[in-house]
């Protein structure tokens, strides 16, 4: 083969590589998104100006030093070099697009994973158009409704409306859509399956992006059912343990008043019997008379038992007012109330509170020996100003161990008390009535 | 003469408190109430020297507290307070308060008279322990301060979570010592626990 020959040769090899070079860039970067890197184009540039250098040599108008006859070897070799490079190029490419490719995701595997998904899942446009349903989902709900999602807000409806259908019943407990089985969610309807599974549909609005799409999904959750179960059983027993704790806390100092009073009856009760069973046992043996002295003593014993528990049951409750006013009458004060007393419990022992508060003051710090406590009721609350006779003008009073803890108390209840100074201290308290506690 | 104010809602204890004043030659009862709140304004213009307080009072107001306040306001007055529950932290808190003596009614062998006259020729007169009260398996003195603590707030009616928030322990610490609790008394839930508890009256929650 001569000389011209093989740079016939050599032109058209570099031609075609040329053309397959940009064709394939061309073609990567529309259906890969691939761009051309510097590299790429460096290498083009190179094979178009040799491309150029080969046509110049042909023509025999080349100047260059390597187109002269004995350079030949040298322009061949680099003939041989450019082609090598583009080669190596292009494997290199299609070997990292062959990784890549594994990363790119199609719609047709994005179809295949969700189908694989052991749940139903659906998006649809916002006004309801199924974009994507996988098989679980339209399986699912054909078994429920008879056909598969044409739209995800009739379906959604349809879902809401039945009760049951072909093995599935839905089910209404009203704790299931408490925050027991995950998140908490009005849009949730759970079936439970003939033979034993429990599934939960669900509908969510995806809001992140726009435009905005439907998403429904359908779970397995019978495990989780059953647990929740467990758990919403076991709340509500502890709740009304909780329950029956608090009431027996709160009761417990009567719980054990009357016990003791029970106790009390219970040995009156055995030493009345004992009493009886010894005197009969005297009578059944003749042996009264020896024996009348401790006969005497053990009735006298159960009679004065009797006695005091006559006197002693039932309990009489002493109004706290009653013993207030007794107690102000032994240091020498006399409380006059005037108005309607509150009923409940809560705010008469707040009033009696504040008014033993005002006594002690007015006596210790003022002299005083009447003490006036008007008491208005209005609109859910009562309104009770407390005023002494004190001679001691007082321009301003230290709020003081006693005043502070009362307001505590007070404020603690959602009462609210006013120390008000003029002709010597008044206080003034407001108390919301007892349903507001 | 001593003159005695007695405070005590529960009308067997007044009577029999009543008698034995009535009985003696050196006391003489100059008023009985039923809520320790008022205890403080009967003591105020001087004519009591001795007042008998008990913890629980009507209308839950604690004697402690009005014994505190007495104790204040008039320290030459002597209290005793007395008790038929046995209460584990009763006798720290009536210490605390000032209390000169502290006496059981339903525990221990001592007679009220014997610590009235006691407490007046200024002895002070306390209990050596709290009435061992039998919880489930166990004595109450077999349960550790810690224990009882937790215990304690158990009867108030909070939860783990609470405990362990009220008294700045971890929340493993109260199940630590739920647990141990539990084991020590043999009780399955702490509901058990805390019923025995409460209606032995080991722990009186609002006192």
């Amino acid at each position: 083969m001569n000389l011209s020959a093989s740079f016939v040769w050599a032109g058209a090899v570099q031609l075609f590589l040329l053309i397959f070079a940009v064709y394939s860039l061309t073609f990567w970067q529309i259906s890969r998104k691939i761009s051309p890197t510097v590299i790429d184009l460096f290498l083009l540039g190179v094979q178009v100006a040799n491309l150029v250098v080969l046509l110049q040599y042909m023509s025999g108008t080349s100047q260059l030093i390597f187109s002269r006859k004995e350079n030949y070897g040298f322009l061949l070799g680099i003939q041989a070099l450019i082609a090598l490079l583009v080669l190596f190029r292009f494997f290199f490419l299609i070997f990292r697009r062959r990784t890549q490719h594994q990363k790119v995701l199609s719609p047709t595997s994005v179809r295949e994973a969700i189908d694989y998904l052991p749940g139903g899942i659906c998006f649809a446009a916002v006004n309801g158009r199924p974009i994507l349903t996988n098989h679980k989902m339209n399986e699912l709900v054909f078994r429920l409704t008879g056909h598969t999602i044409m739209n995800a807000e009739t379906t959604w409806k349809e879902l809401n409306i039945l009760k049951n259908a072909n093995g599935y019943t839905k089910l209404e407990n009203p704790w299931l859509n408490q925050e027991h089985l995950g998140q908490a969610s009005d849009d949730s309807i759970y079936f439970s399956h003939a033979g034993g599974s429990i599934w939960r549909f669900r509908k969510e609005e995806l809001t992140e992006q726009t435009p905005h799409y439907i998403q429904l999904d359908v779970m397995e959750i019978t495990e989780l059912y059953h647990y929740s179960k467990e758990l919403y059983d076991n709340n509500r027993r502890l709740a009304q343990q909780y329950a029956r704790q608090q009431n027996l806390l709160a009761n417990i100092v009567k719980i054990n008043n009357d016990k003791e009073i029970l106790s009390m009856k219970m040995r009156i009760h055995d030493d009345l019997g004992r009493s009886i069973i010894t005197t009969k046992q005297y009578l059944n043996d003749q042996t009264l008379s020896e024996n009348t002295p401790y006969l005497a003593e053990i009735w006298k014993h159960t009679i004065r038992g009797l006695e005091d528990f006559s006197q002693m049951s039932p309990q009489e409750d002493i109004s706290p007012e009653i013993e207030l006013r007794k107690a102000a009458e032994m240091i020498g004060c006399q409380i006059h109330f005037a108005g309607q007393r509150p009923t409940g419990r809560k705010a008469t022992l707040l009033l009696y509170a504040t008014v033993r508060e005002a006594l002690t003051n007015a006596v210790r710090h003022a002299n005083a020996n009447q003490l006036y406590v008007t008491l208005r009721h209005k609109n859910n609350s009562y309104h009770a100003t407390i005023k002494d006779n004190g001679t001691m003008p007082v321009a301003q009073v230290q709020e003081g161990n006693g005043l502070g803890n009362l307001r505590r108390r007070l404020e603690q209840e959602g009462a609210t008390l006013w120390v008000q100074h003029g002709q010597g201290v008044s206080l003034v308290v407001e108390l919301p009535a007892d349903e507001l506690f | 003469m001593v003159n005695v104010l007695l405070v005590e809602d529960s009308k067997i204890t007044r009577d029999m408190v009543e008698r034995y004043i009535n009985m003696s030659q050196n006391y003489v009862l100059t008023t009985t109430l039923e809520n320790a709140a008022n205890a403080e304004i009967v003591c105020m213009k001087g004519k009591i020297d001795l007042v008998l307080m008990d913890v629980c009072t009507a209308d839950d107001e604690s004697g402690l507290e009005a014994a505190a306040k007495i104790k204040k306001h008039y320290p030459t007055i002597k209290v005793i307070a007395m008790t038929s529950m046995p209460e584990h932290s009763f006798i720290q808190k009536a210490k605390e308060a000032g209390c000169e003596s502290f006496w059981y009614k339903e525990y221990g062998n001592m007679e009220l008279i014997d610590v009235m006259n006691r407490t007046m020729q200024g002895e002070s007169v306390y209990p050596d322990k709290t009435p061992a009260i039998a919880i489930g398996n166990v004595n109450s003195g077999e349960i550790t301060e810690q224990e009882m603590i937790v215990l304690r707030q158990l009867c108030l009616g909070y939860k783990y979570e609470e405990i362990a928030e009220n008294l700045s322990i971890t929340l493993n610490t109260v199940k630590f010592h739920a647990k141990n609790l539990l084991a020590k008394t043999g009780y399955r839930s702490t509901l058990q626990l805390v019923v025995d508890v409460v209606s032995k009256r080991l722990v009186l929650p609002k006192f």
